[in-house]
């Protein structure tokens, strides 16, 4: 991927992004995470998928670091020898090529959400309930504030 | 295309144990442990993914639990590897044990160890064994060897080429350690990861273990390790406090990218007799 500068004319202008220079493409990265999540989910290490598809368990690694791109006809491969469609290794990356919000944060404030609702609910003297809920308004507000 | 798998990765060499019900108090011990595996190698996608799963996770058949108690397989196939004591160890009399190496000793009843005591009854003892001589199959310890020994060969020892598959073949999560030994220091060696079902309260560093001849030996270990980036095997029985223990321990050196050793990978197999409550007075 080309990642764009502006220079001093204020035109933009595309260089060519280097894995040295600028560490691995995010999107690269995701696919790489997606491939290990995935061939770990069928309990296959590195070197067996590498004898699958004709490479050495350090070709796998450094896929799934994103440090080596991934080819169309690799990805095709190993989509089939995983049995995963194409999508999903682009699964959780948004229309900008940016990963969406992690799926574990927003595990986590649901979570978060339903405890606080359970706690609320648990108290059962109604004023008791809206005072908690006044507090709760007020900080929020002074977070707002200090935000 | 099939349905996907779950996320949980269930080791090959553990029995199948579908009551059993999940012991993490906040998610997925096992999952947990894998994700910071997963950090700590510097995979954060996967890492996150995992910490995501563990904190869903409230099924039966949990890993974890089946993880917290070695199994009887284990323990009766520890009992009867023969194992290869290290020579120029020291008998119990201090008389030196001289062209001893090839060797093979009985392991219960070897002779060659090194023992440490303080005056409130606690004691360390440890046996020396070549890493090389543990089985090639059916043994935790002698898989995560030989992958060590693939990834060395192979030019990989670095904390990136760690891969969780073969972690869980060998049914080593929860009884594992990783420590950070970057520091010249030994004292300020630091466990990134400490195996939850190591039936030791956890540390922050090795240096904290409550009994001061247990951290001296541990950390002795470490930093040989470190420095000679050799594997080093042991078998310890000790007492500390309350509780007898009964272990073997693998300890394995990774490298940073500049090719220093600054993790070590530390394994455990929980031997019988292990974690046995003393009676008062005895």
């Amino acid at each position: 991927m080309a990642v764009s500068d502006d220079d001093a004319s204020g035109a933009v202008v595309f260089k060519r992004r280097t894995v040295i220079v600028d560490g691995p493409d995010p999107i690269d990265r995701h696919v790489g995470g997606q491939l290990r999540l995935r061939r770990a989910q069928v309990g296959m290490t590195q070197t067996e998928l590498g004898a699958k598809v004709g490479l050495s368990f350090q070709a796998v690694q450094k896929y799934e670091t994103g440090e080596n791109r991934i080819s169309a006809s690799r990805l095709y491969q190993l989509a089939r020898f995983l049995d995963v469609s194409m999508g999903y290794f682009f699964d959780g990356l948004d229309a900008t090529g940016n990963p969406e919000e992690d799926a574990g944060s927003s595990d986590l404030t649901r979570k978060e959400a339903s405890m606080v609702l359970g706690a609320y609910y648990g108290i059962k003297d109604p004023r008791l309930r809206s005072a908690c809920l006044l507090i709760m308004a007020r900080m929020a507000e002074r977070s707002d504030e200090e935000a | 295309m099939a349905a996907q798998a779950p996320l949980c990765i269930a080791p090959a060499t553990a029995p199948a144990t579908p009551e059993v019900v999940c012991t993490g108090g906040d998610g997925c011990s096992y999952l947990r442990e894998l994700s910071a595996i997963e950090r700590i190698a510097g995979f954060d996608h996967s890492a996150r993914r995992y910490a995501a799963a563990a904190a869903r996770c409230r099924e039966q058949g949990c890993r974890a639990g089946a993880a917290r108690a070695p199994s009887a397989a284990t323990v009766a196939s520890a009992e009867a590897v023969p194992m290869r004591g290290i020579g120029g160890a020291r008998k119990l009399g201090g008389e030196r044990n001289v062209g001893h190496a090839d060797n093979p000793v009985p392991f219960v009843r070897a002779a060659f160890i090194d023992i440490l005591s303080d005056s409130e009854g606690n004691f360390v003892e440890r046996r020396q064994l070549k890493p090389q001589s543990l089985p090639v199959k059916g043994d935790a310890l002698g898989y995560l060897y030989r992958y060590w020994a693939d990834l060395r060969g192979a030019g990989a020892l670095h904390v990136s080429s760690i891969d969780t598959v073969h972690l869980a073949r060998a049914g080593v999560i929860g009884s594992m350690h990783i420590v950070d030994v970057s520091s010249d220091d030994p004292n300020d060696f630091r466990f990134d990861l400490f195996g939850y079902a190591v039936p030791i309260s956890r540390p922050e560093r090795p240096r904290a273990y409550p009994v001061r001849i247990y951290a001296d030996t541990t950390l002795r270990d470490y930093n040989t390790v470190r420095l000679t980036g050799v594997p080093q095997l042991h078998r310890i029985y000790c007492r500390l406090g309350d509780t007898k223990h009964h272990y073997t321990r693998l300890i394995l050196p990774f490298l940073d990218q500049r090719d220093r050793v600054t993790r070590l990978c530390v394994a455990i197999r929980q031997e019988r007799g292990n974690s046995v409550k003393i009676e008062p007075g005895q």
